[in-house]
C-alpha cells in the first residue's frame, strides 16, 4: 500500500553495535598474560531503535556530541556497514543490499577523509569520477561550469591535491561528491577545520545545489552555524537515540529560554520601576560601565521588559542578545535533553 | 544524466576504469621524476643481478634444468613479480582498511577491492614486465626453439602465478577485518616469494604439492619455465590447466573471504 508521503530517506527501528574490549578497572599481570591468547569483547550499542523519515529535497542537519553516533548513521545510510536490526530505505534502495545501484544516486563527503587522489591534480580525479559514475563529457562540462561559478573550481583544476590548501581542497572535495548530480548527499563535518570564507562559499553551494537541484541533504556537523544558515528541520541524537526531530525555530524556542540585555545608562528617571525589573530578572552582573541583565523568557515578556525599562531610564547603549545556538546545543549535550526538558 | 538508471555491471565497468586508473598512477609516477628513473634503474639492475647469478654460479643440470633454462626462470620471476608489481597495493590492504579508505571506495559504484587496488595501481612497474618479457623472448631465441603455443602457454601460467599470489596475499590481508593487522603474515608470504628464484620441481614430491597449491610459489615462474622447454606437450598443457585451476580455487576462496569481511566491517572513526 503506497504510504501519504514519499519519503527519500526512511529509517526504520535501526540498532547498531560494535564489539570492545571488555571494560575492567584493573588489569593485573596475569590477565594481561592471558588476555595474549583470549580477550574478552562486550558489545557496545552505538545505535538503539533509530527511527526517522526525510522527504525529497530536504536539507537536516543531523547532530550530536561526539560518540552520539551520527557517523555510524552515515555509513549505514551509505551502505558501508550493514545494521543489526532494522531497516533503511533511501532512494527505494537498501543500501547495504544494493551497494553498487544505490551508490550512483549518493553523493557522500566524509569531512576528514579525502575522496580526491592525493598526488594528481585535480581535474585528473573529476576525470576518474566521471568514468566511475559514467557520466557523458558533455553533462560533465556542464557541471564544471556551474560549481566553478560558486567556487571558482577552474582556478585549481591542474593543480595536485597534495599542494592545494585545506580550504581549496574541501572546496574540491565536495565538489567531486556532487559531480553526478546525485540525488541524496551525506555530509560528514564538510566544513571541519575551514575558515570564515570557506565555509561561507561552501554553504552558498551547498544551498544552491539544494534549491536548484532538489537534493537531498543530510548533514552532520558540530558548526552550529552551518545548521542555522542552511538546515530547516534539525535531528539530535544522544547514545544512539533520536532525542529530538523538528524545526530549528521550535528547537530554538523550546530551549532559548533567556535573552540577555546590555546597556550603559545615563540617567535613571524612575528608580523604583528600575529597580523591581532588576529584580524581576534572573541574574543581572556588571561588566565595566555595562549592566548585563538575563531575563528568563518564559516568566515575563522580552518587549514588555524592554519598553518598561527604556521608560524607566535613559541610556548610552542599550542591545537585547540570545544566546548562541551553539551554547544551547552544548548544554543540551551536557545535560541531556530529557532532564533538560523536565526541569523546564 | 548518467548511467544511474542502468548500471553497467560490476566486472565490465573495473575492466573499463582500468584504463583510467592506468592513466592516473602514470600521471602519479611522472610527478616525481626523480622516483621515476630511480625505479628504471632499480628493475634494469635487479634484471642484471640475477641473470649474472646463474652465470657466476653455473649450476648443475638437475631434472633437465641447465644454466640455460635459469635464464627463462628469472625472466619470468621479473614478469611473474612484476605483474604483481602492478597491484603492489594488495599488500597494504590490511592498512587502507584500518585506515578507513575502505570507506570512500565503498560508498561509490565500483568493486570495492579493485577501487582500493588500483587507486595505488604501480603502472611503472609494466617496464619491469617488459624487461622480463624480453629477458625470457631473448634465451629462448638463442637457446631453444620457439612454439607459439608453448610460449602462450607459460604466459598464461606465469600471469595466473601473478594473480595467484596477489589472491594469497590478499587472503592474508582480508583477515585484517577479523584480526586487525597481520603484518607478520604478509612477511611470511613476501619471503616465501623468494623461493620462486630456484626450481622448485626438483624438490621432494611432498614440499613441491605444498608448493603448488597451498602456498603456490611454484606457479610464479617454475611452472612457466617448465612448460616453455622442459616439460612434454602433454605435461605442458597439464601445467597450464592446472595453473589456471589453482587460481580459481584461491580466486574464490579471496572473494569468500573478502565478502565475509565485509560483511563484518565495522568502519573507523574518522
Amino acid at each position: 500500500m503506497a504510504s501519504s508521503k514519499e519519503y527519500h530517506i526512511e529509517v526504520e527501528s535501526l540498532d547498531k553495535g560494535f564489539l570492545v574490549p571488555e571494560k575492567k578497572d584493573r588489569i593485573t599481570l596475569k590477565q594481561k598474560v592471558s588476555g595474549l591468547l583470549y580477550r574478552k569483547w562486550e558489545k557496545f550499542e552505538v545505535l538503539k531503535n533509530l527511527s526517522f523519515q526525510i522527504e525529497k529535497g530536504e536539507f537536516v542537519g543531523y547532530i550530536g556530541a561526539n560518540g552520539a553516533g551520527k557517523s555510524t548513521t552515515i555509513k549505514l545510510l551509505t551502505g558501508i556497514l550493514n545494521p543489526d536490526s532494522g531497516n533503511v530505505k533511501c532512494a527505494g534502495f537498501s543500501p547495504y543490499n544494493n551497494r553498487y545501484q544505490y551508490t550512483y544516486h549518493i553523493g557522500v563527503v566524509f569531512g576528514q577523509k579525502s575522496i580526491l587522489e592525493y598526488e594528481v591534480p585535480v581535474q585528473a580525479s573529476f576525470d576518474l569520477y566521471r568514468e566511475i559514475y559514467e557520466m557523458d563529457r558533455t553533462t560533465f562540462d556542464k557541471r564544471i561550469d556551474f560549481f566553478h561559478e560558486i567556487l571558482s573550481l577552474r582556478d585549481y583544476l591542474h593543480i595536485p591535491v597534495r599542494k592545494l590548501s585545506f580550504g581549496q581542497r574541501m572546496r574540491c572535495e565536495v565538489a567531486a561528491s556532487l559531480l553526478h548530480q546525485p540525488e541524496i548527499v551525506f555530509l560528514d563535518e564538510p566544513t571541519i577545520g575551514l575558515d570564515a570564507k570557506a565555509k561561507k562559499e561552501i554553504r552558498s553551494f551547498l544551498q544552491a545545489v539544494n534549491e536548484q537541484e532538489k537534493t537531498t541533504i543530510l548533514l552532520t556537523t558540530h558548526d552550529m552555524k552551518d545548521i542555522e544558515s542552511l538546515c530547516n528541520r534539525v535531528l539530535m541524537i544522544d547514545k544512539g537515540s533520536l532525542i529530538y526531530d523538528g524545526e530549528l525555530g521550535q528547537l530554538k524556542k523550546q530551549f532559548l529560554r533567556e535573552k540577555t540585555i546590555r546597556f550603559s545608562i545615563d540617567t535613571i528617571l524612575d528608580q523604583n520601576t528600575f529597580n523591581q525589573l532588576k529584580e524581576n530578572t534572573l541574574r543581572s552582573t556588571k561588566e565595566g560601565d555595562d549592566e548585563c541583565w538575563t531575563i528568563g523568557t518564559d516568566q515575563c515578556d522580552i518587549a514588555d521588559f524592554a519598553r518598561e525599562l527604556l521608560h524607566a531610564a535613559r541610556f548610552l547603549d542599550f542591545t537585547i542578545t540570545e544566546p548562541e545556538l551553539e551554547e544551547v546545543v552544548g548544554h543540551i549535550y551536557a545535560e541531556g535533553f530529557s532532564s533538560i526538558s523536565e526541569n523546564e | 544524466m548518467n548511467s544511474a538508471m542502468n548500471p553497467t555491471p560490476m566486472l565490465r565497468k573495473t575492466f573499463k576504469l582500468f584504463p583510467r586508473y592506468m592513466t592516473l598512477s602514470l600521471i602519479r609516477t611522472s610527478e616525481f621524476k626523480f622516483s621515476f628513473y630511480s625505479y628504471m634503474l632499480l628493475y634494469i639492475v635487479q634484471l642484471f643481478f640475477y641473470v649474472f647469478f646463474w652465470r657466476a654460479v653455473s649450476p648443475p643440470v638437475v631434472s633437465g634444468w641447465t644454466t640455460e633454462s635459469y635464464y627463462i626462470l628469472t625472466g619470468f620471476v621479473s614478469l611473474n613479480v612484476a605483474l604483481q608489481e602492478i597491484f603492489w597495493a594488495t599488500g597494504i590492504i590490511d592498512l587502507m582498511i584500518l585506515r578507513g579508505d575502505l570507506l570512500v571506495v565503498l560508498a561509490r559504484p565500483e568493486n570495492s577491492f579493485f577501487g582500493l587496488v588500483m587507486r595505488r595501481m604501480g603502472a611503472m612497474a609494466f617496464i619491469a614486465a617488459f624487461l622480463g618479457f624480453m629477458l625470457i623472448i631473448t634465451a629462448l631465441f638463442r637457446y631453444f626453439d620457439f612454439e607459439l603455443w608453448r610460449f602462450c602457454c607459460a604466459l598464461f601460467s606465469c600471469l595466473c602465478g601473478a594473480i595467484t599470489m596477489r589472491a594469497v596475499l590478499l587472503c592474508v590481508n582480508t583477515l585484517s577485518f577479523w584480526y586487525g593487522r597481520v603484518t607478520a603474515l604478509k612477511k611470511f608470504v613476501f619471503g616465501g616469494r623468494e623461493l620462486a628464484r630456484t626450481p622448485l620441481d626438483i624438490l621432494p614430491h611432498h614440499v613441491a604439492s605444498f608448493l603448488t597449491f597451498f602456498f603456490p610459489v611454484m606457479l610464479i615462474a617454475c611452472w612457466p619455465s617448465l612448460i616453455l622447454v622442459i616439460a612434454t606437450p602433454m605435461r605442458a598443457l597439464l601445467l597450464c590447466f592446472g595453473s589456471f585451476a589453482i587460481t580459481c580455487l584461491w580466486i574464490a576462496l579471496t572473494v569468500f573471504l573478502w565478502k565475509k569481511g565485509l560483511k563484518r566491517y565495522e568502519g573507523v572513526s574518522l
